[in-house]
């Protein structure tokens, strides 16, 4: 055990969840964002919701993975009860689902930074037929997301000791290569004598502050980027030490996030502003057009000769890699945790994992391959995946603030029955609106004290703003798509409510066979209160056990394995 | 058009069975004017039961003639359908976007030709196409097409070419495209005569020319945006630099007890 102090340290976990925040939402999803909706109009509602519902969000998975000491099915068993087991799988589904694609996504970075290494984008190659080409090459789009994942089941295979040193790694990588790209942008946007990038991205248009499309936005890219609510932090919280301080780490997490977009943003703004004439209309764009036709473009046109243009090239396609890998491993982890919470072996877990999202993904990667309107090529299949599981990482968070009310709701019950508590509305806010905070996060391991702020956010700000996304996202569907109820119209919306219906059907079908199974914590050693769960609505589930614990008719799942996982919790 | 509405056969009246002196014959003689005949029901004589729904389906037509009438004598004038083919609008390739102000769509007009100032008759129509604010990640560049709008033509005293090589007048229409717009200029123009012909469309029946338009507005004050940089970074940046800084002190402090235990 003594060697596990040098990985276990605080940092381990926070380049571990800022690696898993931190993916391609940062690098190429927000300087779109910025360029569509006004430059740094866009920053105000963007920055507002990082507290007002990012962090908050973080804050609460992070306690509660922590208590729970286990994946994000265990949680909502503990959390929920029994019968709401099934929420933690569809938290896990969305998170695998949306795996699937990618790292397909993840592997045409790669391929991107191939081809910048090796001067495959420079010499004024055309960026639109190299990018037709490459997603027209099945087999080059399939090795490098097999690539992708071998490399992401190399890094998760060993426990927490590997994820933490691959993300530290490629984290630090990630700073260092961003920063150097950032250099090199502002020195091109610099040559014309203007950094006009840098000034459109901190200049603010009141007429769209106004505009409640621009705090939508602001809202969304800021809940996706930090991946709040998405069961990441509820994963990563299973491997923290027992008096590790949440909430500090949920802040760090977040404001990392948000730091890392704002370099990325310059970057890229300041790259594209540098030599396009109408930066903009190349912003605006659907994504993958900016980062992989525009960008190889504008890097080729860096000052400084081909040193520099080579530089750039692969620097920021790598750093874009490592983004998209560590993000994957998250995913990944976020499955195989709830493999393993079940007693099954985690090289098992891993491997079928690891096959899944390969097999699952493999119609991204050559299905309806189209062109669009410019000619530019675009997986349809993958765009699809996408549309419907992207939104379904609302529900998760929805799911995470439910129990929250209804641990309130529990713990003001008992005490209105021991007479210790009035009833009413006014007796829930005063007792049962307080419990969750004062019970999971103000623990007293915490330097950081959140005060009722953190409930007035919970309670009253997330379901209005969880209506206002779900029903603008749905009403902006209906109003632009046509035959927006057409079952077989893959952008419609009836597709979406199909497949969530029947995923959703057959986890709360299943959710009996779920809970008959019995889940390992991993707690460590000594943990005392910190791992007490007799509270909690599924507190008194006797087939929740510590990691080890034998369990009659299920003695074949105790045999022990995998100690990796606890070495980092019990120094 | 007509016959679609009602289901009718379009053909020359008189193929039915020939009438002299009916009203058709009364409006050309005194009026000097085209004539319709529209059939009432499928019989000679038809059964009183089906008046009703055969008004009804024939109600339709005249307020669609209304609607479209202008000065069909004047349209079937063969020299002005010639000097309509020689005018022109300028087409996209060649229009030029000044840096700043409205966007200016000229079109060449022969001298002869009837035009008339009123803004219902003359004009050109636009809209602007701007991406989505929430398009895919992974998909093609998704477009919204904003509602059509109508500006009216002004003299510019200048003279053009017409396709014929002659020469024609210029006009102009000045769009109040937004500096801060970027994204695509859909625009068609429609003219009228003074005696109420229209539309004479230009480039032509349903089409529009369509041209990209950059930002033109300055991208932001470099005081202001100063003051944002410092604001938004500082308060991510600076929140950020705490946090770490809160992190190692208790890192520290946890790393010693540690040391004491062990």
């Amino acid at each position: 055990m003594a060697e596990s102090d040098e990985f276990s340290s605080r940092w381990g976990l926070i380049f571990a969840t800022i690696g898993a925040a931190i993916g391609t939402g940062n690098i190429w999803r927000f300087p779109r964002m910025v360029g569509a909706n006004g430059g740094g109009t866009f920053l105000i509602p963007w920055l507002f919701f990082l507290f007002a519902w990012s962090i908050p969000l973080v804050i609460a998975e992070f306690a509660m993975g922590k208590r729970s000491r286990t994946g994000t099915v265990g949680t909502f068993r503990m959390f929920g009860g029994k019968k709401l087991a099934w929420m933690g799988l569809w938290t896990a589904w969305i998170s695998t689902a949306i795996g699937f694609y990618y790292a397909v996504v993840a592997g045409w970075c790669m391929n991107y930074f191939r081809l910048g290494f090796s001067g495959g984008l420079s010499g004024g190659v055309d960026t639109v037929e190299v990018w037709n080409n490459f997603l027209q090459t099945t087999e080059l789009v399939i090795m490098f997301q097999a690539l992708v994942i071998l490399i992401t089941l190399a890094a998760i295979w060993g426990g927490a000791k590997m994820i933490e040193k691959a993300n530290t790694f490629m984290m630090l990588s990630l700073f260092a290569l961003l920063f150097l790209a950032l250099f090199l942008a502002v020195w091109m946007d610099m040559s014309d004598g203007s950094l006009d990038g840098a000034l459109f991205m901190f200049s603010v248009d009141f007429e769209i502050l106004a505009q409640p499309e621009t705090w939508i936005n602001g809202l969304s890219q800021s809940a996706w980027s930090c991946s709040a609510g998405m069961g990441m932090a509820i994963t990563y919280a299973v491997y923290m030490r027992k008096d590790e301080d949440t909430t500090l780490n949920a802040f760090t997490m977040g404001l990392a996030n948000n730091s890392i977009s704002i370099i990325a943003g310059l970057t890229v703004l300041s790259a594209i502003f540098a030599v396009q004439d109408d930066p903009l209309a190349t912003v605006t764009g659907g994504s993958s057009a900016i980062t992989f036709l525009a960008l190889p473009e504008v890097f080729a046109q860096a000052p400084g000769g081909k040193i520099s243009q080579w530089l750039m090239m692969w620097t920021f396609f790598l750093a874009l890699t490592f983004a998209a890998l560590t993000s994957m491993i998250s995913t990944v982890e976020l499955c195989v945790r709830n493999f393993v919470d079940h007693g099954y072996e985690r090289n098992k877990a891993v491997a079928v994992t690891g096959s899944a999202i390969f097999m699952f993904g493999l119609p991204s990667t050559f299905l309806w391959i189209k062109m669009d309107a410019d000619g530019v090529a675009f997986p349809e299949f993958l765009e699809v995946q996408d549309h419907i599981w992207g939104y379904g990482l609302m529900f998760s968070g929805l799911f995470i603030a439910f129990t929250i009310w209804k641990f309130g709701w529990k713990i003001w019950r008992e005490k209105v029955e021991l007479g210790e508590a009035e009833g009413g509305i006014m007796g829930y806010i005063r007792h049962g609106v307080p419990a969750f905070r004062d019970e999971f996060i103000n623990t007293g391991d915490n330097d950081v004290w959140i005060g009722r702020w953190w409930d007035f956010i919970m309670f009253i700000a997330f379901p209005v703003l969880f209506t206002v996304l779900i029903v603008s996202y749905f009403g902006d569907m209906i109003a632009n798509t046509p035959n927006v109820w057409d079952p077989s119209n893959p952008h419609g919306i009836t597709i979406i409510l199909l497949f969530w219906g029947v995923v959703g059907s057959l986890f709360i079908g299943f959710n009996h066979l779920l809970v008959a199974r019995p889940v390992y914590r991993n707690v460590p050693e000594g943990a005392g209160a910190s791992a007490d769960i007799s509270m909690l609505p599924g507190g008194d589930d006797e087939l929740i056990v510590n990691r080890g614990d034998v369990v009659e008719g299920w003695e074949h799942l105790s045999a022990p394995e995998d100690v990796m996982d606890a070495e980092l919790s019990t120094s | 058009m007509m016959a679609e509405m009602t289901t009718y056969e379009n053909m020359q009246s008189s193929d039915l069975y020939p009438t002299t002196g009916d009203y058709c014959d009364w409006h050309y003689g005194v009026h000097d004017s085209y004539c319709y005949t529209i059939e009432i029901g499928t019989a000679f004589h038809q059964h009183p039961d089906d008046i009703n729904h055969i008004a009804v389906r024939n109600l339709g037509i005249p307020f669609y003639m209304i609607e479209i009438a202008d000065n069909p004598r004047e349209r079937a004038n063969i020299g002005i359908q010639e000097v309509e083919r020689s005018q022109w609008i300028i087409g996209a390739e060649n229009l030029t976007i000044p840096d700043s102000g409205p966007i200016p769509i000229t079109m060449c007009i022969d001298e002869s030709f009837p035009y008339t100032n009123d803004i219902n008759y003359s004009h050109v129509m636009w809209r602007t196409v701007k991406p989505t604010r929430q398009q895919s990640d992974y998909g093609p560049k998704e477009w919204v097409e904003e509602e059509w709008q109508m500006t009216g033509f002004q003299e510019t005293g200048d003279n053009c070419t017409l396709t014929n090589n002659e020469t024609g007048t210029l006009i102009v229409s000045n769009l109040p495209v937004p500096e801060d717009f970027s994204g695509k200029l859909h625009y068609k123009a429609m003219l009228g005569t003074r005696s109420g012909t229209f539309p004479f469309a230009y480039p032509g029946n349903g089409m529009y020319e369509e041209v990209a338009v950059a930002y033109r507005a300055p991208y932001g004050n470099t005081v202001l945006a100063v003051l944002l940089f410092i604001i938004v970074a500082g308060t991510v940046w600076g929140s950020l630099g705490i946090a770490i800084k809160k992190m190692n002190e208790s890192e520290s402090e946890e790393s010693s007890i540690v040391g004491v235990l062990d």
